[in-house]
């Protein structure tokens, strides 16, 4: 009988900060600069320079912990780490060995089922620089050597290619809230290294695990998880085992490769940075921080289900900071009450004309917005006149209440007024009433459109129906 | 032929694998990025094994419950403001670099030994 | 002009008795006189008059100026100096110009002193003989078959030989006590932390420190004054507030208790004639009035090889950048590897080589618990052992060097000969305390050679050791022999002492 394998897959993230200077010296670090024009003899490595920690790297780094309840270490220590390449100035990397800031958080994959995904430990490191292969040569620009960067290495607790893309999603989220980082995998401000095994269902231990690295986007990671899972999944089936090796993705071919195998590993003679004294974040500084961050995702689609939002719409609105500002700043304008319809107007019209556009160019914003919401919500203005009210409101012609009064848009949702109409035009067209009743059902729009021309376009269409469907239903057929 | 040092601390197996053989030597050269010359690898093979057997005299010290020295000042690691400074001008770093094409320094393709 | 103290040439260019030009002049002369010591790797003398024209001009405008003006030095090669050639003595740093100025080429500069040149060294401050060099070894000015100690053979020897007043060297294991010992020059290495280390290349950075050497007490705290104080770009350098150095000198040793190991010194590899010296400064100490206190330290033997532990450890390390790569000598190879591993053979001497390996070998994986961690903790036993030795003495004395300077020899010599040499020094390295070498007497000759008394302190207590270290000056006139072919040139036979 075949056994059954389930993927355990566990990520390595690296996450940029965004400060004006590196780690561990002033020097200035900007995103596409032209090589080398942004480095100092820190990110060269020159002899007699010495490393000082930069405090708002640090403070990201406990707001990062704080958001997804790990525990912030008091006393820490920078290690190095020693290796050979050419993108390595010193021969060896700042990072943090054994003693990391941070241990043990957790974050929530949204969805229907929210997924948790235990996280093992964050730690601060510098970047190293960059290489450009050619044939014979590589070529190196240190601008990016020194930079802040947090590496945020997940418990194996994901299960498929796609939880882990969504693991990465909801990181990427996070920090973007933070505000500590652009984390953008194309930019390289966010980078993940994932590891691959696959055990018998129900087993406790690990199997032996690949790492794939240097996937630059979440479709892709995706897929090269996929593709090792597939890999792995026929090795075992052959009866034959998996070895420890390090894997990149060629995007074009869809094809991984493997870069080394790993039977030995490297021997990074790990020494605690004797030019750094301890890393001490005393417990007034995590308070302080923590009393600073804004509300984080996860908190903000519970509080929005909650209102009655609906579950995509809550994820879709919380995965950027500005957008989820926004719902938050239309919430106050409508108040919690209409939550659910102005979320599905922000989504459906707004974000439907925006086309992937950020909401920072909306021209219509929340307060408007809002004005629109309670509009018809309260029934005063169609759906379809409210599109049209929006359409306007897009180019600028005003607010919607100026709007619907020029153009007469209000609906009337008078009763009797509607009653009076509904049997003046049942009574200019006796045949086609006999034929409703006995159940030509497609004159009922001929009906209502009829009325609803009759009022001048005022009449609300959904009473309209409502109050036809009586007068057709209280006559004896 | 000596087995290679238990990764124990306080082990009596620290004292006794002592004499550097040449392999090891070898091996400790590649993780350091030097070649031995034929000619000095036999001296330095012995210099190293009378320091090394020098040095294992720390096995016979008690050190539990001894914590690692750390300087008397400072206690912990000053912080710097985030500030950025000028960097310095691509042209005068890239001057001292042996090989420069394009803004980037140029090195031979590397090949993980 | 070239026999006199910084703290006279100073006071000479700030009331006008003499020029800042005059005195460069005079020493840049003075070391024209002296290649065969081989002191030097770089001069700057065209900046050097520059500097010191400028210092001119200033002082005719009235503005006033530091407390170095006009006075003339040199840096140990491991001082980082913009534009001007720095290498550690090493092939590796061949041609390599520095584009920023490290934090104690600033300070001086900004003090008034003038920089001459650039000193010779032991490569990257591994040695104690100024032997390992890519060139010339440094002679001893007292006699040119010795050694002028090491790894500032350099710095002493140019003091000494009235080359100039002052220098500043690098001590990580002893390197500026030990050779200012050999040459009969005073030097100090200052508490850790006191001094910056940005700017200064790097050996072993838990031990490492720049200190002066000078040729008197007095010197040495005008100079330290100058050094010390927080620097921004190093984390283990911090604002503690820096006492009245030179006060200090003033206030005698009436009263000091001076702890002596004596265990320590019934090891036969003391030269008799050092333990000589020693004894008669300790009663120069007490005539002065200190007492002398027996104390015990207890983990004094395990001290050489807990040093050499950590600080191939830090070496091999801090030395991972040298990659042929960036700046500095690159020997080709068809891949990377290959043109790293024949830079770094062909970049680094036979000792630097020897102690990389030996770091490598402390630091790799199957190897940290028995070696670099275990040589931590001792290192704390080692520095408790001074604390507690502290409680009942204000001081520590002990001889610099076991041996006096010994003859140049063959350069692969028994290296851990050579470590043993370190016996008295190490100490105060590994406990981060303030210790000085001076004068204390000259062996019978001929050649006539210099001894070194050293004392060490507390942590932050460069004062007190600054006092007895002056007292001492103050009833003796070691520090006043000259070597032979030197202003002022001591003639033993005439009884001067």
């Amino acid at each position: 009988m075949a056994v059954q394998y389930e993927s355990v897959i566990g990520l390595e993230v690296h996450c940029q900060l965004e400060t004006a200077s590196k780690l561990f010296s002033a020097c200035p670090l900007e995103i596409g600069a032209a090589p080398n024009t942004r480095t100092d003899a820190w990110s060269w490595g020159l002899p007699g320079t010495l490393p000082v920690p930069n405090k708002a790297a640090i403070e990201s780094a406990i707001a990062l912990a704080v958001a997804i309840g790990c525990t912030v270490h008091r006393r820490s220590r920078f290690a190095r780490k020693h290796y050979v390449y050419p993108d390595l100035p010193k021969g060896y990397q700042i990072t943090q060995g054994d003693q990391p800031y941070a241990t043990g958080g957790a974050l929530e994959i949204p969805g229907d089922a929210p997924h948790r995904v235990r996280v093992q430990r964050i730690h601060l490191e510098e970047d190293a620089g960059k290489n450009v292969h050619a044939a014979s040569t590589s070529g190196v620009d240190y601008n990016r050597a020194g930079a802040p960067l947090l590496e945020i290495v997940s418990e194996p607790d994901l299960r498929s290619a796609d939880q882990a893309a969504a693991y990465m999603r909801e990181l990427r989220t996070i920090v973007r809230a933070l505000g500590i980082s652009h984390a953008n995998m194309e930019e390289g401000t966010l980078r993940c290294d994932a590891n691959v095994s696959l055990r018998p269902v129900g087993a406790d231990t690990l199997g032996v695990r690949c790492e794939i690295k240097n996937v630059n986007s979440f479709r892709f990671l995706a897929r090269a998880i996929e593709a090792e899972i597939l890999r792995q999944t026929d090795l075992l089936a052959r009866g034959e085992p998996v070895l420890r090796c390090t894997l990149g993705y060629d995007h074009d071919r869809d094809r991984l490769f493997v870069m080394r195998h790993k039977e030995d590993a490297a021997d990074y003679r790990w020494l605690p940075d004797p030019d750094l004294p301890p890393l001490v974040i005393d417990d007034a500084w995590v308070d302080a921080v923590r009393e600073t961050l804004p509300l984080l995702p996860a908190a903000r689609r519970a509080h929005w289900r909650g209102l009655g939002v609906a579950v995509a719409d809550a994820s879709l609105l919380a995965a950027e900071r500005d957008l989820a500002d926004y719902f938050d700043a239309l919430l106050d304008a409508v108040g919690p009450a209409r939550a659910r319809r102005a979320s599905s107007w922000l989504v459906t019209e707004v974000l439907g004309r925006l086309h992937a556009l950020p909401i920072a160019s909306c021209p219509v914003g929340p307060k408007m917005l809002g004005e629109l919401v309670v509009l018809v919500d309260d029934d005063i203005v169609s759906g379809r006149a409210a599109k049209e009210v929006l359409d306007r409101c897009w180019a600028g012609e005003g607010s919607p209440l100026a709007i619907v009064d020029a153009r007469g848009l209000r609906q009337t949702s008078d009763t009797a007024a509607i009653d009076a109409i509904v049997a003046a035009v049942l009574a200019e067209h006796p045949r086609q009433v006999a034929m409703l009743r006995a159940g030509k059902a497609n004159l009922r729009g001929f009906f209502v459109g009829q009325i609803i021309r009759t009022s001048g376009g005022q009449a609300n269409p959904r009473l309209v129906g409502e109050r036809l469907d009586a007068a057709i239903g209280e006559e004896p057929s | 032929m000596c087995d290679p040092p238990a990764a124990s601390p306080g082990s009596a197996n620290v004292a006794t694998a002592m004499a550097l053989h040449a392999d090891e030597v070898d091996a400790l050269a590649r993780l350091a990025g030097l070649t031995l010359r034929e000619d000095e690898r036999a001296t330095l093979v012995h210099q190293l094994g009378d320091i090394v057997q020098y040095l294992a005299a720390l096995a016979s010290v008690d050190v539990e419950g001894i914590a690692p020295w750390q300087p008397v000042a400072p206690s912990r690691a000053p912080l710097r403001a985030d500030i950025a400074g000028a960097p310095l001008p691509a042209e005068e770093i890239l001057r001292g670099a042996p090989v420069v094409a394009d803004g980037l320094v140029i090195v031979p393709r590397f090949v993980e030994s | 002009m070239t026999s006199h103290d910084a703290r006279v040439l100073a006071a000479a260019v700030k009331d006008g008795s003499t020029t800042a030009s005059a005195i460069i002049d005079a020493h840049l002369t003075a070391i024209d006189a002296l290649p065969h010591l081989h002191a030097w790797i770089t001069r700057v003398d065209g900046a050097a008059r520059e500097h010191a024209s400028g210092l001119d001009a200033a002082r005719r405008r009235g503005e006033v100026l530091g407390p170095l003006a006009g006075v003339p030095m040199g840096l140990k090669d491991m001082f980082v100096t913009r534009g001007i050639a720095t290498t550690a003595g090493s092939r590796m740093l061949t041609g390599w110009l520095p584009p920023y100025d490290g934090e104690h080429a600033t300070r001086l500069r900004e003090a008034g002193a003038v920089l001459l040149g650039k000193l010779s060294l032991d490569e990257f401050g591994m040695g104690s003989s100024n032997e390992n060099v890519p060139g010339e070894a440094v002679r001893n000015p007292w006699a040119a078959d010795r050694t002028a100690g090491g790894s500032s053979g350099g710095p002493a020897a140019a003091v000494a030989a009235r080359m100039i007043p002052f220098a500043l060297g690098t001590d990580t294991g002893g390197s500026i006590r030990q050779p200012a010992a050999m040459c009969g020059v005073v030097g100090m290495k200052p508490s850790y932390g006191r001094v910056t280390r940005s700017g200064m290349i790097a050996f072993a950075s838990s031990l490492d420190h720049a200190g002066p050497i000078t040729r008197s007490v007095r010197d040495a705290a005008l100079v330290l004054g100058v050094l010390a104080g927080p620097s921004d770009g190093d984390a283990t350098c911090v604002a503690e507030a820096p006492g009245d150095f030179v006060g200090a000198c003033e206030r005698g040793a009436a009263g000091l208790r001076i702890g002596v190991h004596k265990s320590a010194l019934d090891d036969d590899a003391i030269d008799p004639e050092v333990r000589r010296a020693f004894t008669e400064a300790l009663a120069v100490l007490d005539g002065a009035g200190a007492v002398l206190v027996d104390i015990e330290l207890p983990h004094a033997a395990l001290a050489v090889a807990t040093y050499y532990v950590i600080c191939t450890a830090e070496a091999s390390s801090n030395l991972a950048r040298f990659d042929g790569i960036r700046y500095g000598m690159r020997e080709p190879g068809s891949t990377m590897t290959a043109s790293l591993e024949a830079t770094r053979t062909a970049g680094f001497g036979a000792e630097v080589r020897r102690r990389i390996l030996l770091g490598t070998y402390v630091l790799r994986e199957n190897g940290r618990g028995a070696y670099y961690d275990r040589a931590t903790r001792v290192r704390r036993l080692i520095a408790d052992d001074y604390d507690r030795a502290f409680a009942h003495c204000d001081v520590i004395a002990t001889p610099t060097a076991p041996q006096p300077a010994f003859v140049r020899r063959d350069r692969d010599a028994d290296p851990l000969a050579m470590y043993l040499g370190d016996v008295f020094t190490v100490g105060a390295n590994l406990a981060g305390l303030p210790a000085i070498s001076i004068p204390c007497g000259f062996t019978a000759g001929p050649p006539r050679l210099p001894i070194g008394l050293q004392i060490v302190g507390p942590h932050w207590r460069e004062d007190v050791v600054l006092a007895a270290a002056a007292a001492h000056e103050d009833a003796t006139a070691w520090h006043r022999a000259a070597p032979p072919g030197t202003v002022g040139e001591t003639s033993f036979g005439r009884g001067s002492s």
